[in-house]
């Protein structure tokens, strides 16, 4: 079996993937379904400090080769979670990625502090880019001097391995990323939904609560594989590469252009067997064309 | 550090075993499992994967119609209307086409505490999930009424096999009077129910304003309450947080908290 752990920084892998955030909820939706120790890690749902309700219903459209979400980061808050989801989680041997967000930088700097101190929390993954809160959220990674200001404040706020996700919906995600590198991150997860909309034609209303809502799934592939072919080449931190992977093919699209690891979230809800079949998947493309360790196929696109 | 044990819950690989049409637009499909699934309580749903055709990436959640036994369920049954793109490929599926399924999922009809008249109320394909519920309290001693109502004539789906069991009245509405009698389901059950009192229990499954309708009825007469609420899904497991209602304990997931609620839990909106 060829070799398929990376490293994300100080993290290590058994092989390159995790769900992405929002889409595997605390890990225990989907624990009697698949086994989780045979996932690289485990991302959960964007946590905060205090409890959010998230936005009004309808929450979720369908789209031509994707869908819309405007959960509106609905989650438990630390408290409940370190009490009652994370124990859960801690039974299982994969690595645990806490995703988190705040509404200040304050805010984001007291959730990765508390989430530190910690038992069983590896890393830590700071969404700078959810397009589905009114304040903060991508506000917070829209350019490259307020990416500096908040990773800069995170930073200080936590020894542990530290990732923020982006967005693709700014003028220049290259800046970005460099940005974010500048200030001490461990690694960089790209990309986001997309901020999009749908409307209810019998009813000439939006199709969702929230009126516009993040766009995932093979529809946005295209763009992410950009974004990681973009920045790959700028910053020397590893890349997770997020939008669109459907099967092993994708993800190692993405390994090609320059990630060292992939998220899985939309592809979840088709088959939540998706990422133990990537996994398979990806040993048997390397065994078949003699490739021996995955670290190989990142980063080696021809041009 | 303990590898869980999983149950045999996850997408099985069923196929069609029949399928019917009925009326215009409705179809029934029966799914054979590779192996025995359950237990299942009736007010179940499934997820039904539907060949990534059309641009269709989500499975389409539907309300387990039948099915035989209880613990080993070796086929399950599927009522549905076409709406929509997923239903327009299902309804196209052949006898023998493979099918993946995830099942059972969500909660549950409670019973009836012993002695209680149990009430249904299905409007159009509300029928689906009453229908199970029906054949179980059948087997009980409790007092069962239907009240079932539709557009027409045409959309009682279900009326021929129902129309025949033993130990269940049956009153029937149609909006435009082709069967039973003209107007709401609603209106009919204000007019028809009045012995009964505190010692009913009733369920309901439709559209939404009729269910709206059927929660101020069950309030106003003090009667306990189940209906069966329907909202998009994505991961129809309880992960994504998308299919929420808006409760009066906040916001609660359709698919894991529900799809069976306690009527007077909903806070009602028009559009959601
Ligand atoms: C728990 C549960 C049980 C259900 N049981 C049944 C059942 O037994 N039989 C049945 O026919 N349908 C049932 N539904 C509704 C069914 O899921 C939808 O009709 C189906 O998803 C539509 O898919 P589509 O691709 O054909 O429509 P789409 O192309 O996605 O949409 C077309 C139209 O269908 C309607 N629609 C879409 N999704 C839903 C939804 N989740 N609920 C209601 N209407 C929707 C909307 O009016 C929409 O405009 C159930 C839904 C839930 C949540
Ligand atoms: C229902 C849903 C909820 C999400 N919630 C979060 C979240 O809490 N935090 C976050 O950083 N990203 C969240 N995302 C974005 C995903 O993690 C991912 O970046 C995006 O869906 C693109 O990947 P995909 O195309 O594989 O789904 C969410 C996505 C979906 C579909
Ligand atoms: S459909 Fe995902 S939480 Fe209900």
């Amino acid at each position: 079996m060829p070799n398929l752990k990376v490293k994300l920084g100080k993290l290590e892998l058994q092989n390159p993937v995790m769900p992405a955030a929002g889409t595997f909820g605390y890990g225990e939706e989907y624990a009697s379904l698949i086994d989780l120790d045979k996932l690289g890690a485990i991302v959960t749902k964007g946590i905060s400090l205090a409890p959010q309700a998230g936005n009004p219903p309808p929450r979720i459209w369908e789209t031509w080769g994707g869908m819309l979400n405007s959960i509106g980061l609905q989650n438990v808050g630390l408290e409940i979670f370190v009490k009652e989801k994370l124990p859960f989680l801690c039974r299982w041997r994969m690595p645990i990625i806490v995703n988190f967000f705040g509404y200040s930088s304050k805010e984001y700097a007291e959730c990765a502090q508390r989430l530190s101190d910690l038992e069983g929390v590896a890393a830590l993954e700071a969404n700078l880019s959810c397009p589905n809160i009114k304040k903060g959220g991508l506000q917070f990674g829209s350019n490259p001097q307020t990416v500096a200001k908040i990773t800069n404040i995170i930073r200080k706020s936590t020894k542990l391995p530290l990732i923020v996700k982006l967005s693709s919906n700014v003028s220049d995600i290259k800046e970005v990323a460099m940005a974010a590198e500048g200030e001490g991150v461990d690694a960089i997860s790209l990309i986001n939904s997309i901020p999009a909309m749908a409307i209810d034609l019998e009813r000439r209303r939006p199709a969702l609560g929230g009126i516009t809502g993040g766009l995932s799934g093979p529809a946005i592939k295209p763009i992410a594989l950009k974004a990681v072919w973009e920045v790959a080449p700028r910053v020397k931190v590893p890349i997770i590469g997020v939008g669109g992977i459907m099967d092993y093919r994708d993800a190692l699209e993405f390994l090609v252009v320059g990630a060292t690891a992939v998220q899985v979230g939309t592809a979840n809800f088709t088959n939540p067997r998706t990422m133990l079949e990537i996994i398979e998947g990806m040993g048997a493309f390397l065994k078949q064309r003699g490739i021996e360790d995955i670290k190989e196929m990142i980063g080696s696109l021809g041009l | 550090m303990a590898t869980m044990a999983m149950g045999n819950l996850g997408y099985h690989e069923g196929e069609i075993k029949e399928r019917k049409r009925l009326g215009s637009l409705y179809h029934r499909l029966r799914i054979s499992l590779p192996c025995p699934i359950g237990p299942i309580i009736p007010g179940q749903f499934a997820m039904l994967k539907i060949e990534d055709r059309g641009g269709i990436i989500l499975p389409r959640p539907f309300s387990i119609h039948n099915f035989e036994g209880q613990e080993m369920v070796p086929w399950l049954d599927f009522l549905f209307k076409v709406v929509g793109k997923g239903t327009g490929l299902l309804a196209k599926l052949s006898v023998g086409s493979p099918i993946m399924v995830l099942a059972p999922l969500g909660n549950g009809f409670p019973d009836p505490p012993p002695g209680y008249k149990a009430l249904l109320i299905a409007g159009g394909m509300g029928i689906a999930p009453l229908f199970p519920l029906i054949l179980r309290l059948k087997a009980s001693p409790s007092p069962l009424y239907l009240f079932y109502g539709a557009q027409s004539q045409d959309d009682l789906i279900c009326l021929p096999e129902l129309i025949n069991l033993e130990g269940i009245r049956i009153n029937i509405a149609t909006e435009d009077g082709t069967a039973g009698k003209k107007g709401m389901v609603t209106e009919l059950l204000r007019e028809e129910d009045d012995e009964g009192g505190d010692q009913t229990v009733i369920y309901a499954c439709g559209p939404g304003p009729m269910l709206k309708a059927v929660a101020d009825f069950a309030a106003e007469r003090r009667r306990s309450c189940w209906i069966s609420l329907e909202k998009r899904m994505a991961c129809g497991v309880g992960a994504c947080l998308g299919c929420v209602v808006e409760t009066k304990g906040g916001y609660k997931r359709v698919c894991k908290d529900g799809p069976i609620f306690e009527a007077q839990e909903i806070i009602w909106r028009d559009d959601a």
